[in-house]
């Protein structure tokens, strides 16, 4: 485990770019992905996650105030990224919490190596398409307005509202920087990757996947095949909670992650 | 000058509703068929018509749209090339970065061009913000799409010898070989639209035609880009390197032809009309155009009506309270009696540097059929004569060219 070096404008580099990383608390490491939005309205959660361990919440490449090569442009790459910077970081035993987009890319993730994950966790993640062609598993972010994105993405609309208008300058940027990455990656085929879902079984580490019970941007059928798909996943709903249970039930939502993570502990304590 | 005849071929029955709507999401039910094929029809009699009186003509491309019926320049132009004698056909344009297959764009071109004898403006456009939903194509690094397109199409168009090998970042062929290759050598000219400085840039590099839409200011900002980029690179443009889209009414008075310049004008206010969700996609904007969109409350949501324009005198306007002059001053309507509407463009193409190619919207709008016949007649017979003078007398003279 490596303490991550700063550079002058606060950001870090870390496999090779420029990026912006919270670190939080201490002990086991618990990687947070963050979704589309960025680590917009994610500091409560964070807040939560470092009761249980040592949280690093990178920037994924694009994102925010994150650099973007110019050469990267699938979640592919941002998979390939995650598992270098677990390398630069010299972590281990890493738990990894992924939201939304961060799930997909947390998936992706997992699939390729699981080397140096302990734990996954996989909230309201993007990334597969599992029904007929004309079923939209995933709402389309970019075709609706944002009372009526909020609506699908919270069990409370008020609490996905975000006072634009009051934001700094540098601030902004990085809301505009996020959308793009998001369209970026995300744009087609729409918000997944055609070959995850065929590669889901090779993850073979505990995987908890959690859905916002009030979730309707995702169709509940999209979020079971990856139960379905990743063997001896658990499938747990948070009440109160919409697409964004980390945003909207920060406490439930890290009582829910420490609890599996702990579970999964005593089971390994009693097969030995 | 040579005038561009466009319409945009605007399906305006449906402009009567309440719709919040023109483009991507109004359902097409609000289409009868039987309306729409006289729309059509009376489009390409009224591009006949203009052929006989001397004109060029234009076409262009939008999707999922009650405000263009035109769906891809190659249909309408291959239609226009068997049946028109002497107009040059500009296609402005095949939105290149939303279509899969340049190749095929090449091919198409090339065709028309063989069919036409020669009469092809292949005319390279990047496409509306609202176009990239019905295309799904990726509003991010859509310029770079655009250009590797570009250059795969230039290259289509200019290699004889055989298969090429085209293994680029966005596009992928083995054994690239158009059949037919372009009528005209080396290659069709090629018009291309822009409002960056970037765009000048590349559009003066290639010795392309560079083309601005409506609006005077920035038209000029254009033109002097390319004059200043075309210096750097060696090179002085003369008048038909230019390109200018605008609306142009004649009448017998000026009343007549303010009239029927508003009716025409019915088509911006129309063009306006989409849903908030498809106005603004991710990356199609600049950030730093987005941040200060972000910065300020969310918008009220009023269309036409707020849209402001800028005059030559720097004057802003709303569309909504501009007088004739004002929309003439702005570069959008140029309209009035022959006499008027002559001073208008000459006093806009002096303001503007020497434009060689004036792409018009005469037809359209709410304009009738018959109207737009007699407005296109009238401006053959008394204003086209003298502007062709114009831009003869300042080819002669080279007065721009000193001036950048």
């Amino acid at each position: 485990m490596k303490p991550i070096q700063r550079n002058e404008d606060g950001r870090a580099t870390i496999a090779g770019v420029d990026i912006d990383i919270i670190e939080q608390g201490s002990g086991a490491p618990i990687l947070f992905l963050h979704p589309g939005t960025g680590l917009l309205q994610a500091d409560a959660f964070i807040g939560e996650l470092s009761k249980i361990g040592r949280v690093i919440a990178p920037v994924l490449p694009g994102f925010g105030a994150s650099d973007l090569p110019r050469s990267f442009a699938r979640t592919d790459d941002l998979a390939q990224y995650v598992l270098a910077l677990l390398k630069d970081l010299d972590l281990f035993d890493v738990t990894i919490v992924g939201s939304s987009f961060g799930g997909w890319v947390a998936a992706e993730t997992a699939i390729r190596s699981t080397e140096r994950i302990s734990h996954l966790v996989l909230i309201g993640p993007l990334g597969i398409k599992a029904g007929e062609p004309e079923t939209r598993e995933i709402a389309d972010v970019w075709g609706l307005t944002r009372p009526k994105l909020l609506q699908l993405q919270f069990s409370d609309p008020a609490k996905g509202e975000v006072a634009f208008h009051d934001m700094e300058q540098a601030q902004l940027e990085g809301v505009v920087r996020s959308q793009e990455a998001e369209a970026l990656y995300g744009w087609e085929p729409y918000m997944q990757n055609p070959v995850l879902r065929r590669w889901l079984h090779a993850i073979d580490v505990p995987t908890l996947i959690v859905r916002g019970a009030a979730d309707k941007f995702v169709v509940a059928e999209n979020t079971r095949a990856f139960v379905e798909a990743i063997s001896g996943s658990v499938f747990c709903e948070i009440a109160n909670a919409g697409h964004f249970p980390h945003i909207e039930q920060p406490s439930a939502t890290g009582e829910l992650i420490s609890g599996f993570v702990a579970r999964q502990a005593e089971k390994i304590a009693q097969t030995a | 000058m040579r005038i561009y005849q466009f319409t945009e071929l605007g399906y305006h029955p449906a402009w009567e509703g309440e719709d919040d709507t023109l483009r991507i999401s109004i359902p097409n039910s609000r289409f009868d068929p039987e309306l729409g094929a006289k729309i059509l029809n009376d489009c390409f009699d009224f591009w006949m018509a203009c052929d006989e009186l001397g004109f060029d003509i234009m076409v262009n491309e939008h999707h999922s749209t009650a405000t263009c019926l035109s769906i891809s320049p190659s249909m309408s132009l291959s239609i226009l090339a068997r049946q028109t004698r002497n107009a040059r056909l500009l296609a402005l344009g095949s939105a290149i970065a939303n279509r899969p297959d340049p190749v095929r764009v090449a091919e198409e071109m090339a065709w028309i061009d063989v069919l036409s004898r020669g009469r092809l403006d292949c005319g390279l456009v990047r496409g509306a913000p609202t176009e990239v939903v019905p295309t799904m194509s990726n509003p991010v690094r859509q310029i770079d799409r655009f250009w590797e397109a570009h250059d795969l199409i230039v290259k289509c168009f200019e290699s004889h010898d055989g298969p090429f090998n085209w293994e680029g970042e966005y596009y992928n062929y083995r054994q690239v070989n158009i059949w037919p290759r372009p009528y005209q050598q080396s290659r069709p000219p090629i018009w291309i639209t822009g409002t960056t400085r970037a765009n000048a840039d590349r559009i003066a590099k290639e010795k392309h035609v560079g083309v601005a839409f409506f609006g005077a200011p920035k038209a000029k900002q254009f033109v002097d880009w390319i004059y200043e980029s075309a210096a750097s690179y060696g090179w002085t443009p003369d008048p038909y390197k230019f390109g200018y889209l605008g609306i142009v009414a004649v009448g017998e008075t000026d009343e007549e032809g303010r009239r029927r310049g508003q009716q025409i004008l019915e088509y911006l206010r129309t063009a306006t009309i989409v849903a908030e969700e498809w106005r603004n996609p991710p990356g199609y904007q600049p950030i730093e155009t987005n941040v200060g969109m972000l910065s300020k409350p969310p918008a009220s949501g009023a269309f036409f009506s707020g849209f402001m324009m800028k005059t030559r005198s720097g004057k802003m306007v709303s569309f909504k309270d501009a007088t004739a002059d004002d929309l003439a001053d702005a570069g959008i309507v140029f309209s009035g009696s022959p006499d008027t509407v002559y001073r208008q463009i000459t006093e806009f193409d002096d303001y503007v540097g020497g434009i060689g190619n004036l792409c018009v919207m005469m037809h359209g709008g709410n304009l009738p059929q018959d109207e737009a016949l007699k407005n296109v007649e009238l401006f053959a017979r008394e204003v086209h004569p003298r502007l062709k003078e114009h831009t003869a007398a300042k080819l002669q003279s080279g007065r721009r060219f000193e001036a950048a």
